[in-house]
């Protein structure tokens, strides 16, 4: 499709604003001589994107089993929710009693979700969530006068947990996984010291798998003083059925664009809230909103990491997870906890007839399979492209990078049996494809917008303009 | 409401088919003491109008008088078009775009977003977004730590306070030491740069002010010049930053097609010259040809990211501020060359004001510079009394001690000139 500066014709543009007989108080020399944005009249523009949406694929297309992101329908009602006109506030304007009280009632909820004491809405997402996190560890220990500098993760881990480590310039340290998919209690002990900070711990992990050890891992933590984190991206199936504060976790991120349905926007808006134990409370980010005398108000901590956004986070999101906390209530948070982990079994349950699964046990909201057992070479990326072809977007792949040629596969509480069934059955046909016809396979998409993608070639002579 | 849909019966043959008598022993790997025995004590559910009511009821306990702040957040007029795209599913509901075959409506939107980006900015490169204003200077503070080798940076007093405090945290947990740079008469002020890697400006700076990027340039020849804007807006009738040969431009571009919303989400932008592309945070869409040679975009370079390189990964940033870029998109494809236009009576608004302000006696111009939309005043007590029912500015004197009874007031194309007169009214009175 052509882009938008290929469209624009000088003098086009019928978005015309009006000025007034003022003259400006800046400098010639200070102004731009030029401004070649693109000229299209509204109707081109509102065509051009709606073609364009017409080549992207969302959770409103179809099934979208992304594993470890959550893709669930996100209700429209929210939408309208977030779109209040009387919400649309100025972030300095004390005029804001309505919006304090969506944040605090909204920090309310998640301590009661999670079994947390307090938590801040600052983060903008996951990651920032994690970061946030390691920051008050390394608050903690500083007001504590002790130096400690590696962090244990399990090698299972999201990419984000060694990353946002290693801005805090603590040292990450792997722990491997056990032949059952969880921590190896025994790697976790010999590589336990003084030195250790603490422990980020995705709980279920990205196997799908909840560690049945998981009080002992926090507590071989917790006896050396460290502090364990949980990246709670995947907090669907535990809504409602287990608390995190329950199982010895200190800290915690939750994803609302995930578990609590905002929408994720091709790559966000997200929200990343940070909860923790009361201990920690007084390192969360400056400002937080809390109750004084029946009176919500800002509130400083002399112990504060500080501020880690512009304003107060990302409030559009806040009120949106709000909005669906509140429609569903309370036994629609189990509910979605018991049809989520429903689900991944029953699809874990039919997709190991064709499909090499490497920890057959129960899983949680996602399962893992490979492509050790597919014939003629064919591999998963390979798989992944074929399935769009069939109407479905693909798993998350090559992850966990603990499982070779990893498949992982979210379905989420909101998708059909139906849906499900015909994932499965779209599985199943490309498994005898990749026996018969392995072409179709290697040279998929067949149906798509646009045909398989040189990414190497992307990279190798990068164009990141339409002026280079 | 209850959005998820198996029936009992679809739930029996599902249990039937794993093998397994009911629900709960799906979770038996959860050791039994941390079963919840209790329902969570949260509100019952609501039915859709329900919820709006309640809503409705919590929005009005919000009050939205003539207002003039600005200082970070900016309420601009959104054109139709923007909720009519964004709101649209296949954008609104989809992942970051792994998947580039049926992601190109995503891509693409980025690729134009990058461009229009380099366009107003000038720079080379300019990625997919990041969290926001102060998060994508924070980056930009770090990126230029591990450029130049030197875990120090200057950064000016005239910057947004609210982002100096970001800064002191991400510096914190870098390691990183920020020295303060003073301002004079609202500018930036002289500085040493031995032993640091970059000084950090903001321009337009927090008083509404055109900082002098020529000079500030000249002093910095061996560091990095790292210039935020909290305002991009103005950057439609300034002079791009590659004129001044900055190096790193980062913004909060919540004015391009964004609502307020209490300031956030709000659309981190960050862009740099050409050197530092491999070293830039976050997703960046490029493009490449498909199978059959025809054009496609996909994320690229990804071996900076934390997906791929973990703990060696130039951040931590995953998920970013991707349907604010593409309103922002939208946006500046709806105005095109229209938008240095709008900037222009931001401008001449601003002005207006401040002529109708200095005739009044008891109220100053406290710095006497060329400012795009904002500017600082100081006002007697008794007159800024006369103003209870308007919103008049941010009061500086809580960040800068020195500036006891002084506002920072903007205006926006949002304020009418009979705003302005109301104002004007109600002080002489």
């Amino acid at each position: 499709m052509k882009l938008l500066n290929e469209k624009s014709k000088q003098g086009r543009s019928s978005f015309n604003v009006g000025l007034l007989d003022i003259q400006t108080n800046i400098p010639d020399d200070l102004q731009r001589t030029e401004l070649n944005l693109p000229e299209l009249p509204e109707v081109e523009v509102v065509r051009h994107y709606t073609n364009l949406s017409n080549s992207n694929f969302g959770v409103d297309n179809g099934l979208y089993p992304l594993g470890s992101c959550t893709m669930k329908y996100n209700p429209k009602i929210n939408e309208i929710a977030a779109n209040i006109s009387q919400f649309n506030l100025h972030p300095l304007s004390h005029h804001n009693r309505g919006t304090l009280e969506i944040i605090y009632q909204l920090q309310q909820y998640l301590c009661e979700i999670t079994g947390m004491h307090a938590f801040s809405t600052q983060p903008a997402a996951g990651a920032h969530g994690e970061l946030t996190g390691i920051m008050i560890m390394k608050a903690w220990f500083e007001k504590r006068g002790e130096q400690r500098t590696k962090v244990i993760i399990p090698d299972s881990c999201h990419g984000t947990n060694p990353a946002s480590v290693s801005l805090c310039r603590f040292e990450p340290v792997h722990v491997k996984s056990s032949s059952s998919g969880g921590v190896d209690l025994e790697d976790l002990r010999q590589k336990m010291s003084r030195d250790v900070v603490g422990i980020m711990i995705t709980n279920p992990n990205t196997l799908g798998i909840f560690d049945e050890n998981i009080q002992e891992i926090t507590q071989t933590i917790h006896d050396y003083g460290g502090l364990c984190y949980l990246d709670g991206a995947n907090m669907n199936p535990m809504l409602g059925v287990v608390k995190p504060g329950d199982f010895g976790i200190d800290i915690m991120h939750l994803n609302l664009h995930k578990t609590f349905s905002t929408p994720h926007g091709g790559g966000g808006p997200g929200s990343g809230p940070v909860g923790v134990v009361k201990d920690l409370e007084p390192f969360l980010p400056n400002p937080r909103i809390s109750m004084k005398k029946e009176k919500l108000e800002f509130e400083q901590s002399e112990d504060s990491i500080g501020r880690v956004h512009s304003f107060y986070g990302n409030f559009g999101i806040l009120l949106r997870a709000y909005s669906y906390i509140r429609s569903i209530g309370a036994s629609g948070l189990r509910n979605i906890a018991e049809n989520a982990v429903l689900n991944a079994n029953y699809m874990k349950e039919k997709l190991k007839k064709h499909y090499h699964l490497p920890y057959d046990r129960i899983c949680q909201h996602e399962l893992v399979i490979d492509d050790s057992l597919m014939p003629n070479g064919v591999t998963t990326n390979d798989i992944a492209k074929r399935l769009m072809d069939f109407g479905f977007h693909p798993p998350t792949i090559y992850f966990p990078l603990i499982v070779k040629g990893a498949m992982l596969i979210e379905p989420t509480e909101t998708e059909t049996k139906e849906n499900l069934d015909a994932f499965v059955d779209a599985m199943k046909a490309i498994k005898e494809e990749a026996e018969n016809e392995p072409e179709k396979l290697t040279k998929a998409p067949l149906n798509a917008s646009i045909g398989r993608l040189d990414i190497v070639r992307a990279a190798r002579k990068p164009k990141l303009t339409w002026f280079t | 409401m209850d959005y998820t849909p198996n029936t009992d019966e679809d739930r029996e043959s599902m249990l039937r088919e794993i093998g397994v008598q009911g629900i709960m022993d799906l979770f038996k790997d959860i050791p039994e003491n941390l079963i919840q025995k209790s329902a969570l004590r949260i509100p019952d559910q609501l039915s859709e109008f329900e919820l709006i009511r309640e809503l409705e009821k919590i929005s009005i306990k919000n009050k939205k008088p003539l207002s003039f702040l600005g200082g970070g957040n900016y309420n601009h007029h959104i054109p139709s078009t923007v909720n009519a795209i964004i709101s649209r599913g296949e954008f609104s509901t989809s992942y970051t775009p792994y998947q580039p075959e049926i992601s190109q409506g995503t891509l693409q939107a980025i690729f134009e977003y990058q461009s229009m980006i380099c366009e107003l900015t000038g720079m080379d490169v300019s990625n997919a977004s990041m969290y926001d204003g102060a998060t994508s200077l924070a980056e930009a503070m770090i990126l230029a730590s591990k450029i130049k080798g030197k875990k120090q940076v200057l950064v000016s007093q005239a910057l947004n306070p609210f982002y100096r405090e970001v800064l002191e945290t991400y510096a914190r947990a870098s390691e990183i030491k920020i020295i303060k740079i003073d301002i004079v008469d609202g500018l930036t002020s002289d500085f040493e740069t031995e032993g640091s890697s970059a000084i950090i400006v903001q321009n337009p700076n927090f008083f509404g002010l055109i900082e002098n990027l020529e000079e500030i340039r000249k002093k910095a020849a061996d560091i990095l010049l790292i210039s935020s804007t909290t305002e991009p807006l103005s950057w439609a009738m300034l002079k791009p930053f590659s004129e001044y040969d900055v190096d790193i431009v980062t913004a909060e571009g919540q004015s391009f097609g964004n609502p307020m919303n209490f300031g956030g989400p709000g659309l981190g932008i960050i862009a740099t010259k050409q050197a530092y592309l491999r070293q830039i945070p976050g997703r960046l869409a490029g493009e490449t040809v498909d199978i059959h040679g025809n054009r496609g975009f996909a994320l690229t370079l990804c071996t900076r990211e934390q997906h791929i390189r973990r703990e060696k990964a130039t951040s931590n940033i995953c998920t970013n501020e991707g349907l604010c870029a593409l309103a922002a998109a939208v946006y500046l494809a709806t105005y095109g060359r229209n938008l240095g236009r709008l900037a222009q009576l931001n401008n001449q608004l601003a002005v207006y004001f401040t002529c109708k302000l200095s005739q009044i006696e008891g109220v100053d111009l406290v710095f006497d510079k060329p400012f795009f939309n904002e500017f600082v005043i100081r006002i007697r007590k008794d007159l800024l009394s006369k103003l209870s029912d308007i919103e008049i500015g941010i009061s500086l004197e809580n960040y800068y001690p020195n500036l006891e009874g002084c506002y920072l007031v903007c205006c926006t194309e949002m304020t009418s000139k009979e705003d302005i007169d109301r104002v004007i009214d109600e002080i002489t009175q």
